[in-house]
Parts: C-alpha cells; sequence; structure tokens
C-alpha cells in the first residue's frame, strides 16, 4: 500500500517519562514517515505539548524553534539539586519562609523582560563538542556564558508552600528550572522545579494537542492524520505575500520575484492557488527564497493568502 | 508511631509525608542517619515522617536458601525506629507477587498514591521493585516526574568499613560481637524466654538461665561476655551460645551465667546484649574440662566486663 505524501504538524501532548525522542521515534513507524521530528525538546519528567513536523514541513523546524512558548511549572522552595529540578542530587535544604503571596509576586517580578540567565549545567548545549550534561556526570564544571534571554509574563497561579506555581511565557532558549533556581536564591532559600507543563508553542495550544495515549495506542495513521496542522500553521507569525504564476514559478526555482509590495524580514510566500510555496526573505518589493516546500496539492492553507 | 500493616490501612491523614524507605533490618547507624534525615525534613515541612518497609525481609522471599538469619525481629526493628522520632511506620507484607511489581508501579503506587510523598531518603546502595531495577538514580528520576524530592545518603564509614546489614551479619557470623556493636551503635541482642532446661548448669554447679530465642541464630556459636537484662534489672553474664556439642544436643540454645544473682527467672522475657566473645565452640573429653573450662571463661568474662563502665 502506498502511503500519500502528506506534511504538515502534528500537536502532540507527551506523557511524563517519555522521551521527546521516544515520541518521534513512535510516530515514525506509526505514520511511516520517513521525514519528521519535533519542535523543541522536552524533558523526559515534563508533560505537555511538543509539536512534530512531518514531511515538508520538517523544514520549517527553525522558524518553529523562534516561537515563543507558554509553561504552567511547579516551584519548590527551600531545596537546591544539581540539576535544579528533582532529578538531581540534593545540595542544599533550607527553611521556607512563611511568604505571603504578595512577596512571592514581587519576588517574580524582576524576571520579566530581557533577562540573563546562565544555562544550567544538566543542560543539552554544546561545550567543545560535548553535551553539557554528559561533561556534568563526569563531574566536570564548564565555565558557562550567562545568555539573554526574553520573559514575557510570569503570572502566579497558586500557592500552597512550599510550592508554588506559575505559568509563564517566555522565548526561545529560557530555561524554566534555571528561573526557579534564580527565584529561589532571590528569596534566600532556594528552589528546585517541581513539575513542567509546556502549554503553548506559538499558535499551537496542548488544548487541541493528541493525547500521548491515543498516540501510543495508535497502530496505524488512520485516525492521526486528520489531526495534522498545514506546514503554513508553523508561520502565523510571518506576514502573507501571494504571487502570480509567472512569479510563483521563478521563486520556486529559486529565484528573488517582485512582489509590488515593500517588506522587510521573512513573509509566507503563497502561489495564485493559495498553496505554500516556503519561506522567503523580504528585500523591499521584491522577496527572496529562504525555503521551499514543494506544493502539497491536496491540503488547502488555512490562512489566508 | 503508628504502625500500618499494609498498603490499604494507610490513612489519609499522614498524606503528604517525608518516607525513609529501606529494608531496615537491624537499625544500624547508617539507617538511623536515613530515618533522623526523614524527620528533620518532615519537621521543616510539617509532614509526617513516614518509614516504610517490608516484612519478612525482601531476601527470606526471594532466596531463601541463601537468606542470612535477620538481626532483629520485627518488633525490635519497629522499637528502634520508634525511638528515632518516626511518626509512623508502614510495613509492606512482602511476597513473590509484590517483588514482581516493577519499580515504577512500587513509587506509583506505594509511594505517591498511598504516602503522598513529597520527600524520600534512602541510602545509596537500595533497590527495589521486581529485579532490584529500582535505584537511587531512578528513584531521583521519577521524583522529577512524580514532583518529590529524593535524598540520597552517602555511605556511612564506621572504623573504615561501611555499616551495612551484611556486614553486621558478617561480623555477627564471625562471632566478632564488638565489630557488631560499632556498626549497630549498641551491642547486638537476643531475647527469648526463660525455659526449665535439663538442669545440667545446676548439677555442675553453675545454674543457668536457658533461653528459648525468639529467632534464626545470626551469631556464631561460642562464650560471649554480656550483660543480661530483665523487667528493668540487669546482670552481667557469661553466655554460651551453641549447639551443646558434649551432651550432643542439636537445637541451638542459649544459656546465661548471671554473676552476683540468686533467683527464679523462669517464663521471664530475658535479653542478652553480646558484648565481647570469650572462645568459639568447643567439645570436651568430659564433665570435668568442661567444668574447668566454664571456671576459666567465667574469670575472663568477668575480667574483661570489669574494664567497661557499668551497664
Amino acid at each position: 500500500m502506498s502511503l500519500p505524501h502528506r506534511s504538515g504538524i502534528l500537536p502532540v501532548e507527551k506523557g511524563t517519562g517519555v522521551t521527546s525522542f521516544q515520541v518521534v521515534a513512535h510516530l515514525r513507524r506509526v505514520l511511516r514517515a520517513p521525514r519528521i521530528g519535533h519542535g523543541g525538546t522536552l524533558d523526559p519528567a515534563a508533560t505537555g505539548l511538543l509539536p512534530i513536523l512531518i514531511g515538508e514541513a520538517t523544514k520549517l523546524t527553525p522558524y518553529l524553534v523562534e516561537l515563543d512558548k507558554e509553561y504552567v511549572a511547579t516551584v519548590r522552595l527551600g531545596i537546591t539539586t544539581e540539576s535544579q529540578d528533582l532529578s538531581g542530587a540534593v545540595l542544599e535544604t533550607r527553611t521556607v519562609p512563611d511568604l505571603p503571596q504578595a512577596a512571592l509576586a514581587a519576588a517574580l517580578a524582576p524576571f520579566v523582560g530581557v533577562i540573563r540567565q546562565l544555562p544550567p549545567m544538566f543542560s543539552a548545549l554544546h561545550r567543545g563538542g560535548k553535551r553539557l550534561y554528559d561533561l556534568a556526570r563526569q563531574g566536570v564544571e564548564v565555565e558557562r556564558e550567562p545568555r539573554e534571554v526574553t520573559i514575557h509574563e510570569i503570572r502566579l497561579e497558586s500557592v500552597s508552600l512550599p510550592d508554588f506555581v506559575i505559568r509563564v511565557r517566555c522565548g526561545k532558549g529560557t530555561y524554566v528550572r534555571t528561573l526557579a533556581a534564580d527565584v529561589g536564591a532571590a528569596l534566600g532559600c532556594g528552589a528546585a522545579l517541581a513539575g513542567l507543563v509546556r502549554t503553548r508553542v506559538g499558535p499551537y495550544a496542548v488544548e487541541n494537542a493528541v493525547s500521548w495515549d491515543e498516540v501510543r495506542e495508535a497502530r496505524s495513521g488512520e485516525r492521526l492524520w486528520p489531526r495534522l496542522l498545514p506546514p503554513d500553521s508553523a508561520l502565523a507569525a510571518l506576514a502573507p505575500v501571494r504571487l502570480d504564476a509567472g512569479a510563483a514559478r521563478a521563486f520556486a526555482h529559486g529565484q528573488a520575484v517582485a512582489t509590488g509590495l515593500p517588506a522587510r524580514g521573512f513573509l509566507r510566500v503563497y502561489g495564485p492557488d493559495g498553496a505554500l510555496l516556503g519561506v522567503g526573505q523580504g528585500l523591499g518589493d521584491r522577496v527572496k527564497p529562504e525555503r521551499l516546500l514543494h506544493a502539497d496539492p491536496s491540503r488547502p492553507s488555512v490562512l489566508p493568502a | 508511631m503508628r504502625i500500618l500493616r499494609d498498603l490499604p490501612s494507610f490513612p489519609p491523614e499522614l498524606r503528604p509525608s517525608v518516607a525513609a524507605l529501606g529494608a531496615f533490618d537491624g537499625i544500624h547507624l547508617a539507617h538511623a542517619k536515613i530515618l533522623d534525615t526523614a524527620v528533620e525534613r518532615a519537621r521543616a515541612l510539617g509532614m509526617p515522617a513516614v518509614a516504610c518497609t517490608f516484612d519478612p525481609h525482601p531476601a527470606a522471599v526471594l532466596r531463601p536458601s541463601l537468606a542470612p538469619a535477620p538481626i532483629a525481629t520485627l518488633e525490635e526493628n519497629l522499637a528502634h525506629i520508634a525511638e528515632r522520632g518516626l511518626d509512623a511506620t508502614l510495613v509492606i507484607p512482602f511476597t513473590r507477587e509484590f517483588s514482581r511489581m516493577e519499580a515504577e508501579a512500587f513509587v506509583d503506587e506505594a509511594l505517591v498514591r498511598v504516602l503522598g510523598v513529597r520527600e524520600v531518603v534512602v541510602g545509596f546502595n537500595h533497590t527495589f521493585g521486581s529485579g532490584a531495577r529500582g535505584t537511587a538514580v531512578l528513584l531521583r528520576e521519577l521524583g522529577a516526574r512524580h514532583g518529590f524530592v529524593t535524598h540520597v545518603l552517602p555511605p556511612l564509614q564506621v572504623n573504615g568499613l561501611t555499616v551495612s546489614s551484611s556486614a553486621i551479619r558478617e561480623a555477627l557470623r564471625e562471632g566478632d560481637v564488638e565489630l557488631a556493636r560499632a556498626l549497630l551503635g549498641r551491642p547486638y541482642s537476643l531475647t527469648g524466654v526463660v525455659q526449665r532446661g535439663a538442669g545440667r548448669g545446676r548439677t555442675l554447679g553453675f545454674p543457668t538461665a536457658n533461653l528459648k530465642p525468639d529467632r534464626p541464630l545470626a551469631l556464631a556459636a561460642g562464650v560471649y561476655a554480656a550483660r543480661a537484662r530483665w523487667d528493668g534489672k540487669g546482670a552481667d553474664a557469661v553466655v554460651n551460645v551453641g549447639y551443646r556439642p558434649t551432651f550432643a544436643e542439636a537445637q541451638y540454645w542459649v544459656e546465661a551465667f548471671l554473676f552476683d544473682f540468686s533467683g527464679d527467672l523462669y517464663d521471664r522475657s530475658l535479653t542478652v546484649e553480646f558484648l565481647c566473645r570469650i572462645r568459639a565452640e568447643m567439645k570436651f573429653p568430659g564433665v570435668e574440662a568442661l567444668k574447668a573450662q566454664v571456671q576459666a571463661d567465667m574469670e575472663e568474662a568477668r575480667r574483661w566486663l570489669r574494664t567497661q563502665p557499668a551497664g
């Protein structure tokens, strides 16, 4: 049986104890999709939204990882661990002060905005060709550069000391467990991340995701294919531009074409029939191909072209 | 301290809790450290400290032929756990069926659902679940999923030796009760009811209290300097542990000769704390040789006990 080549984004709600890689490996088998990947690792202990890119949509991974994310995080006060979550050795325990909600909210406020984070030693970042967590396991402490990350919003959802729950909306590369540890340090008693759910990645929300149970139990793609969102759903943040037939052909062959509209930055580029051609770079009144997708005529766009 | 004999009887008012997890046979110095850490964390968090242990000892169920005799009875272990200030002990009946439970399921069902653990304290070498797959590393990983903290205590060294139940059992097998005491943090002891024996001690001129011990023998046969305790009273003693080869009896028996004591101890519960081994078990050519040796043993035991602070 030959399956149609289909591409798009499948939002999956990852279960606990499963690695992001296992989700992808399982779906590769079930969907018989040779090209498949995920849009940003979730720790094994974390749950929530894991967008899966399939087929031509895998080319959009760099745009997906740029998207803002939203997490609901449980922070445990009074404990400092090696990994900044509960999976690492306990380094220190301290008494948790009886903090009123207002004091907690005040302690969170300075972490909103463009802030500097020191990436945790237990992270997937590379240093000298080795992953930091591999070095950490060997007991090597590496000098790390603080990185700038953007936190748009922190909302205190509930407090039940020594735990409190926050909803964090943040940009690319933010470590929520580092945020937890830094808030703990600011409060003087230390803290570690005790639970993490990713609720949003850009336009995708966990409420609309396929549950891990559904994914795990699927023996074929029958129930999963209809849940696929079109590739351009990952590009909702980019301005659209529609080309006529001639320009579309030239664009698809890698040539910059005139649009008649002045635009800078990345654009999502459609053909005359509304099919996504790819991502273009706006150069004034012309657009240059940045990443081309092969047409998938069976899948109409959901976004206005 | 409350004692819960199975998972379903664990009351909701003891949740959430801080748990000390272990097979806890003997309650030695490393066990004490685990239990104390759990109590300390529980007080800091304002929740109950619960010891979670198993009965019988898992080894007795999984490898009955290889399983060593336990160091202490469950009742003694529970008494020592209570002394450390725990609020409750959950004693999970260890069956073959229970032993097949996967480590993840044990954590999920027992620790998370029943005990509602916020923090768990274990020794570095504790294993749990089917095939002993559950290690401290896995426990931490599962803790990150379920939202509990795992404290893994490092090995505890005494006189350059790592404190463990197996090191203590080995010391006892060798009759080295002084080493066992150093690792346990208190003397190794046996308790039993004083029975009417054959009256041979009396005829030999040394009336002894004959104990029917309440457990399999973990201690090497031989003669020991000891402290006997009963009804809040105490006396120095010389104790013979063994099979009494001279009289060709197969049964293991504990005979205590109490110094400076005369009276009737029949049917009373007597505890013997073993302090020093005087000699190994031996066979004598006749009653006179035995008498002479017993006299020598008593003098040796007395001499040794005089060097010790009064108990």
